[in-house]
């Protein structure tokens, strides 16, 4: 079944149009590895679905809640996708003056009315499971790249969104730091959460990712299980990119 | 000797100047307070371009900013009353112009020049609050409000504390004009007490020394509260603990020294579980 289903998405910057009609589906528990060179657009489409960019037209469907034309999206339409969908950043976006642990809390006690004390048990279980219990004390200047992605990824897994949304989450990272990070982005795949990772780590993706979205200019140019798309790809453009990005 | 200058007479002086104190402090605190409010306000109409606001806005902080502060006070001590007798007559707002306190007109104008200030401060500070922090946050689900409150806000006051406390203190100096207007603040009480002895000097002298005790406690009060309010940087309990034992362990010369060391830094709890 499917948790999430984008059609006819289109979204323009300054009269370029950056998304040219995407169709993108998560099915429930699925990972969806989302590909394509730099520009292609591919943190524009997850931005659009949590509306952090305002889309211009398509049709968003989360379970089964429904915006049919997102461009008129509603106040409470756009807070529904922001509720039930969680987005890990490329630069982490913690909160700077926050400790771990209250970037974790926060929107347990803000935005989904959680008591204090309770919603401090489930946020430390959460840095707990992604390694940092150690950590959850500490500012986010004072931990590394990776640890500070894991707590990103503590923050939105806390949330038990329908769908998690991974904007190229190991980009920022030192080379020694971004096993760790797919380490628990796997372990979150294995629990079941459903997701779409844009990434160019094409070799986790081959590993973790279900079905892959292959981008460019845009548009889908291709798409299919991972071993399909990279091993098998049908379009010219699809091979370009993947021998350039040597899987 | 002549007795041209008599230096115990600065001493004798600050008593009957210090009469006048709270005045200054309620002149200076309150139209930090209100004005700071207010010129979060200007700020936010600044950032977000409100149609009209904005305008009215941008005219009233570059005239506060390119005007003195005394021509100010008088336009407030003059022009209040005129606004006020024209609500009346208009509305029957029925204010006794006559009878408001002076201090009324010293209020508005320094909560203005505060605010026109201080909104200045606000507004870079609040730009320069980097934006992935709020897309977190709303994307998380919080409102923009919540977002602004929990996240934005408070880091944007740390960055504008310095500018805000300079601010404050430069409001405490300006405060001396209140005297126009026969408000009794510090300077004030000073020139009653001068008119009485005609130790002008003496009296100008602890004045300033006065001024500048509180410039300096003040400012050392706003560096305090930027380094509370900047958490992220204060050296917690745990580490000075486990820095404290380290060097006490480098003096016994026990064997743990390297380790201690190593966990310390690193990491504060395990280093007080050792
Ligand atoms: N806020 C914006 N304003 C203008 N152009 C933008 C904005 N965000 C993205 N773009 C443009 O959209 C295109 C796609 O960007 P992006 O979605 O970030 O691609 P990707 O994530 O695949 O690298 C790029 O050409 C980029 O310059
Ligand atoms: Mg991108």
């Amino acid at each position: 079944m499917s948790v999430l289903q984008i059609s006819g998405l289109r979204k323009q910057f300054d009269g370029t149009e950056i998304l040219r009609g995407i169709d993108v589906e998560v099915n429930e528990g699925e990972v969806v590895g989302l590909i394509g060179s730099s520009g292609a657009g591919k943190s524009t489409l997850l931005r659009c679905i949590d509306f952090l960019e305002q889309p211009d037209a398509g049709r968003f469907r989360l379970e089964d809640y429904e915006i049919a034309d997102v461009a008129s999206a509603a106040k409470a339409d756009i807070a529904h996708f922001r509720r039930h969908t969680a987005m890990v950043f490329q630069s982490f976006n913690l909160y700077k003056l926050k400790t771990a642990l209250e970037n974790v809390t926060l929107a347990l006690t803000d935005s989904r009315k959680i008591p204090a004390s309770q919603a401090r048990d489930i946020a430390s279980e959460f840095l707990a499971r992604v390694g940092l219990s150690e950590k959850q004390d500490s500012f986010p200047d004072k931990l590394s790249g990776g640890q500070r992605q894991r707590v990103a990824l503590a923050r939105a897994a806390v949330l038990k969104p329908k769908v998690m949304l991974l904007d190229e989450p190991t980009s920022a990272l030192d080379p020694e730091n971004v096993g760790e990070v797919l380490d628990v982005i796997r372990g979150l795949a294995d629990q079941g959460q459903s997701m779409i990772i844009a990434s160019h780590e094409m070799g986790f993706l081959r590993q973790v990712a279900d079905h892959v979205v292959f981008m460019d200019h845009g548009v889908v140019e291709e798409e299919g299980s991972a071993e399909q798309v990279f091993l098998h790809p049908g379009k010219e453009r699809t091979q370009q990119f993947l021998s350039r990005a040597r899987v | 000797m002549p007795d041209i200058f008599n230096p115990s007479v600065i001493l004798s002086d600050i008593p009957a100047i210090l009469q006048g104190l709270p005045v200054t402090l309620e002149i200076v605190v309150f139209s930090a307070v209100i004005g700071w409010i207010f010129g979060l306000g200007l700020a936010l109409v600044k950032m977000h371009r409100i149609p009209v606001l904005y305008q009215i806005c941008g005219i009233f902080v570059s005239f506060t900013r390119g005007t003195p502060e005394l021509v100010q006070l008088f336009l407030a001590y003059y022009g209040l009353p005129v606004i006020i007798e024209y609500a009346n007559y208009y509305w029957g707002a029925g204010i006794p112009v006559r009878t408001l306190p002076k201090m009324l007109f010293v209020l508005v104008a320094f909560t203005n020049i505060t605010a026109a200030y201080s909104a200045e401060s606000f507004r870079a500070t609040l730009e320069g609050v980097d934006k992935g922090q709020m897309e977190a946050a709303l994307s998380s689900g919080l409102s923009r409000w919540s977002a602004y409150r929990r996240i934005v806000l408070p880091e944007a006051l740390v960055v504008a504390i310095p500018s805000l406390g300079s601010q404050f203190v430069s409001m405490l100096k300006g405060t001396s004009l209140a005297f126009v207007v026969s408000v009794v603040d510090m300077t004030s009480a000073g020139q009653l007490v001068a008119s009485r002895t005609y130790r002008y000097l003496e009296m100008y002298i602890a004045l300033a020394l006065l001024y500048w005790i509180l410039s300096g406690a003040f400012s050392g009060l706003f560096r305090v509260v930027e380094r509370l309010l900047k958490r992220n940087e204060r050296v917690s309990e745990g580490l000075r603990a486990s820095v404290f034992v380290q060097r006490v362990r480098r003096l016994t010369g026990r064997e743990e020294v390297e380790r201690g060391i190593n966990v310390g830094v690193t990491d504060i709890r395990t280093a007080k579980a050792v």
